[in-house]
């Protein structure tokens, strides 16, 4: 099966979009298993609270959405998606995060919600993808040019523009999550790594130009990072019962549904940022590093998807998306263990939240047609 | 070629590069693991110790419910403070005997049945570390002693809550209701609910707990190993309810419910010219606070065993035939489809032949030609058989539910009937028999198998008053939050709309007047001085005893505001029973509005 690159799409359909059923098991079965999962630990973590008790059914009505969204990824040829989608999806997004900003409603401290009736969406999750492949697709068509600084700054202003607008929602966990994935693409399309740790450097002269402009909250937050026994009721408090949670949880777990910590709502949050601290604590040592295994076949798989791509622009894909979900996930354990302060970050397929999963899914769909249009050697 | 070597050293680089970043994502998988081996493993025991010494307790802060106002902001149902003994399953003692004996101390302690809190116990499924409400409404002496035995008992804890009290004890009952504590069905089947939860069981209390019920707080305190409290943590303030501010008009409601006294049956006055429910007596009666103090078990048993039915809403579920107030249904059908006109007469022997079988009319002596003025006046049964038979079922059940029959009024109180418009069809596929002609003229005097609850008879009057249109009767006014801003305000709503000429209702409207008002009137005793009061009587027979005795009235009969049912059980004649009755709740009305008493001759 040996075809132009980048034609061979013209030869098919003009839509670029062919029903592809032929799933990759070796994403989409630990991707299903961890959803599976974290409808479980949406369950426990919310049977306490008789108003929250549904929200199980919620998560698994949204995994299947999920999966069409998926379909319908997997379906619509990469390239054709890149070609006719990626920038207005980009920059209806941009808009759409401004909106949002300037007209949206409070929940909580942050404007991360957009609400669409029944439904409350993220738009900041859609815009994940969204500047994955605009910054793949710039990054590819300056291939020969990927050592000027030009490139560079180019692809910081791509990925800046929404991280700005998300950073200002608050949400400075999503927003880390996009200048992870900047650096992640511009050393993968060969900028000298060098180069990148001189940009590193300067940000962190510029810090203390950032922590002014650093919500309270999240100075707080940093904070309590450096000295977590200094508040306990605040947001201390928070990783202080999600360690003892994990770690009450010793080799075996408490068995499921009956974790003390998460059943007495010690640790708030814990159907969303802090749902590892279930599992750890219900499902021990042993369900942790079940949890940790399936998330790290679920990402080797999608690096090999990166490696397997037809062209540059669907490495490039491959990898942003990848490095998001990874970084997310590496984040979110961070925090939940102690070891990263607290971002507000949720973790992929376990957390409640369905932007989040339909977002995963649709993550999962791309991936799936990127490795389905592979050159076969 | 040059180009290829490019391409491909660009491809190796690229590898390299997704290599080393799988590896770097590893190294990070890596140091979690170690995290979670320090976390779980070396350090599992110390926070194993630390998680079973976090003894915080979070108690549910119950929120206050909402008040009841009626129409003038006259408080009808507010809230008192009480003691109540609650008990979290998870912290009993784990050795059985020791749990027995603290079962045992508590039965002892609260005057509870043997078992009972290991009864209540097991009904409790999930939820473990939430209070399980033992007993409520405690004295002080007994909440203070509760309190002192609190190192034996671990567990246990007296909270203080608000609790339900109706200020005129049983004034009002059928239409507020009375509040209880959730049932673990309703628990499973509605949101947004907790255990322990005070919830309307009938009543607006019900139909409105939405508005009423309010949030829960939390609080969140640290006790030790006693149980007692070292601290508190954090609060989740509790929500107040919302406020409903009524249409009820205390002092009328007073007024019905005293003229009803102790008969069976009920009162009701509804504003006519937006369907407000002024108010609604049914009788027997009960005083809801028996409710929220918690009803011991055997007067609950003696309450449903009772013949009497207190528990009833008999306005909108009692289900009686309306009786000659249904004359006015069938006298406005046959007007307006022209099956008659109002000159035509009709002759009444005080008996009809139906071949072979006798129908009577109510006047043995008979009353002569009867036009279809005096047939209303005069209540003459055998004009409207007569009329009834031009009109037949079909048309007959045509008009009937044009009134409102056979539907629920949509008032908002909960579980009201929606009565019976016979037609053939209907006694063909029930009882399995043809219609019969006299089936047709026991259905024009709204007899035989006709049922309707009693609010939707006032309706006929309310149409009658307003020449067609009926509101759909209602009891709240408006939600207030408890900071006093309107939440939501009941606008008045058409319910149906009677289409009959102008001159059909004029007839109607003097008619009715003239049976209060005139020498030979069936509803003289409704008679007020200075208003002029239209009605109609009713007395429905019924196979289980004594007449049905009801009167129907609007009055100022030329300016409606109100209409006025009446519908007593067993009673008698309507005339001589219902409409004293309805004189006297008129004259409240009136009394109350211009300030001054009204009184009959």
């Amino acid at each position: 099966m040996e075809s132009q690159p980048g034609k061979w799409w013209k030869r098919s359909k003009g839509s670029g979009w062919s029903l592809n059923l032929g799933v990759d098991i070796s994403v989409l079965l630990p991707a299903l298993a961890l959803s599976l999962l974290g409808v479980a630990m949406v369950y426990s973590a919310t049977q306490a609270k008789p108003e929250m008790a549904h929200l199980y059914l919620k998560q698994l009505t949204w995994i299947g959405i999920g999966c069409v969204g998926m379909l319908f990824f997997s379906s619509l040829n990469y390239q054709v998606l890149m070609q006719r989608y990626a920038y207005p999806a980009y920059w209806a997004l941009v808009v759409l995060l401004a909106i949002l900003l300037a007209a949206g409603q409070e929940v909580a401290g942050s404007k991360r919600w957009m609400s669409l009736g029944p439904v409350s969406l993220q738009p900041s999750e859609f815009a994940k993808i969204a500047t994955t492949l605009v910054l793949a697709k710039y990054l590819s068509s300056r291939q020969d040019r990927v050592r000027s600084w030009d490139t560079v700054v180019g692809a910081f202003l791509l990925g800046g523009l929404p991280m700005l607008l998300i950073l200002k929602e608050p949400d400075l966990g999503t927003a880390l999550l996009f200048m992870t994935m900047v650096f992640v693409l511009l050393y993968t399309v060969g900028v000298p790594l060098k180069r990148l740790l001189t940009i590193v450097g300067g940000g962190i002269l510029a810090s203390p130009l950032i922590w002014m402009m650093l919500k309270e909250y999240q100075r707080k937050r940093l904070m309590v990072f450096l000295n977590p026994n200094a508040d306990t009721l605040g947001s201390g408090y928070n990783v202080i019962q999600s360690k003892i949670a994990i770690g009450s949880g010793q080799l075996m777990g408490k068995g499921w549904l009956a974790g003390t910590q998460g059943q007495l709502k010690f640790v708030p949050e814990h159907h969303t940022d802090f749902i590892f601290s279930v599992l750890a604590e219900e499902w021990g040592f042993v369900g942790s590093v079940a949890l940790l295994v399936l998330f790290l076949i679920f990402i080797l798989q999608a690096l090999r998807v990166a490696r397997g791509a037809r062209d540059l622009q669907g490495q490039l894909i491959a990898i942003g998306l990848t490095t998001i979900l990874a970084a997310q996930v590496l984040i979110n354990l961070g925090v939940a263990t102690g070891i990263l302060p607290a971002t507000g970050i949720t973790l992929p397929l376990i957390s409640y939240g369905g932007s989040s999963l339909l977002t995963t899914y649709c993550i999962i769909g791309i991936l799936m047609n990127i490795w389905s249009n592979r050159i076969v050697k | 070629m040059l180009w290829d070597h490019f391409l491909l050293r660009k491809e190796e680089e690229f590898q390299k590069r997704v290599k080393g970043l799988g590896l770097l994502l590893m190294a990070g998988f890596g140091l979690v693991l170690l995290r979670l081996i320090y976390l779980q493993l070396f350090q599992g025991g110390v926070f194993f110790e630390l998680s079973a010494r976090n003894r915080v307790r979070l108690i549910p802060i119950k929120a206050q419910r909402g008040l009841i106002y009626d129409r003038h902001k006259e408080l009808m149902a507010g809230n008192v403070p009480s003691f109540n003994v609650s008990l979290i399953p998870a912290a009993l003692p784990a050795d059985p005997t020791a749990r027995q004996q603290e079962y045992a101390l508590l039965q002892k302690l609260l005057a509870l049945d043997d078992n009972e809190v290991e009864e209540k116990l097991n009904r409790r499924r999930f939820r473990f570390f939430e209070p399980l409400r033992l007993k409520g409404n405690l004295d002080r002496i007994t909440a203070a002693l509760m309190e002192e035995h609190k190192p034996e008992l671990p567990g246990m804890m007296v909270l203080t809550e608000s609790q339900r009290f109706y200020k005129n004890e049983s004034l009002g009952f059928h239409v507020l209701g009375y509040v209880g504590e959730i049932s673990e069905r309703d628990l499973a089947l509605r949101e947004g609910y907790q255990a322990g939860d005070i919830v309307g069981q009938s009543g607006v209390e019900k139909i409105y707990d939405h508005y009423l019920k309010g949030r829960n707080g939390w609080l969140h305190i640290e006790v030790d190993a006693h149980g007692r409290q070292l601290g508190i943590l954090g609060r989740e303030d509790p929500w107040t309810g919302h406020n409903l501010v009524l249409t009820l008009d205390r002092k009328l409601q007073a007024a019905a419910e005293e003229t009803l006294g102790e008969r069976r049956g009920t009162i009701i006055v509804e504003d006519v010219r937006n369907g407000e429910v002024l108010a609604l007596a049914s009788s027997p009666t009960y005083n809801p606070n028996v409710f929220a103090r918690g009803i011991p078990k055997d007067e609950w048993a003696k309450l449903l065993a009772n013949k009497d039915f207190p528990l009833t809403n008999r306005a909108i579920q009692g289900l009686y035939p309306p009786g000659s107030i249904f004359k006015i249904v069938t006298l406005t059908g046959a007007l307006q489809d022209k099956f008659i006109d109002p000159q035509h007469t009709f002759l009444c022997k005080g008996i009809y032949w139906i071949s072979t079988w006798p129908y009577r009319c109510w006047n043995d002596s008979g009353h002569g030609m009867v036009d279809a003025r005096r047939s209303l006046i005069e209540s003459c049964d055998i004009y409207y058989y007569q009329v009834g038979l031009k009109l037949k079922v079909e048309k007959l059940a045509q008009w009937a539910r044009r009134f409102g029959y056979g539907y629920p009024t949509g008032i908002d109180l909960p579980n009201e009937l929606a009565g019976l418009v016979p037609t053939a069809q209907w006694k063909e596929r029930t009882q399995n028999m043809p219609w019969f002609p006299g089936n047709t003229v026991m259905f024009s005097i709204g007899q035989g198998y006709m049922m309707a609850t009693p609010m939707q008879i006032l309706g006929t009057l309310c149409a009658a008053a307003n020449s067609g249109v009926i509101y759909r009767p209602h009891l709240l006014r408006e939600v207030m939050s408890s900071s006093g801003r309107i939440i939501h305000e009941v606008k008045p709503e058409i319910m149906f709309r009677v289409t009959a000429s102008a001159d059909v209702w004029s007839l109607v409207q003097r008619s009715l007047t003239d049976v209060v008002n005139s020498k030979r009137g069936t509803g003289k005793q409704a008679r007020l001085v200075n208003i002029k009061v239209a009605g109609k009587t009713a007395t429905a027979q019924n196979p289980h005893g004594e007449d049905h005795a009801a009167f129907g009235a609007f009055a100022p009969a030329d300016k409606p505001e109100i209409a006025v049912l009446i519908y007593l059980e067993n009673a008698g004649g309507g005339g001589a029973e219902a409409a004293p009755l309805a004189r006297k709740v008129m004259e409240a009305y009136f009394g109350i509005t211009t300030g001054e008493m009204v009184e009959a001759k």
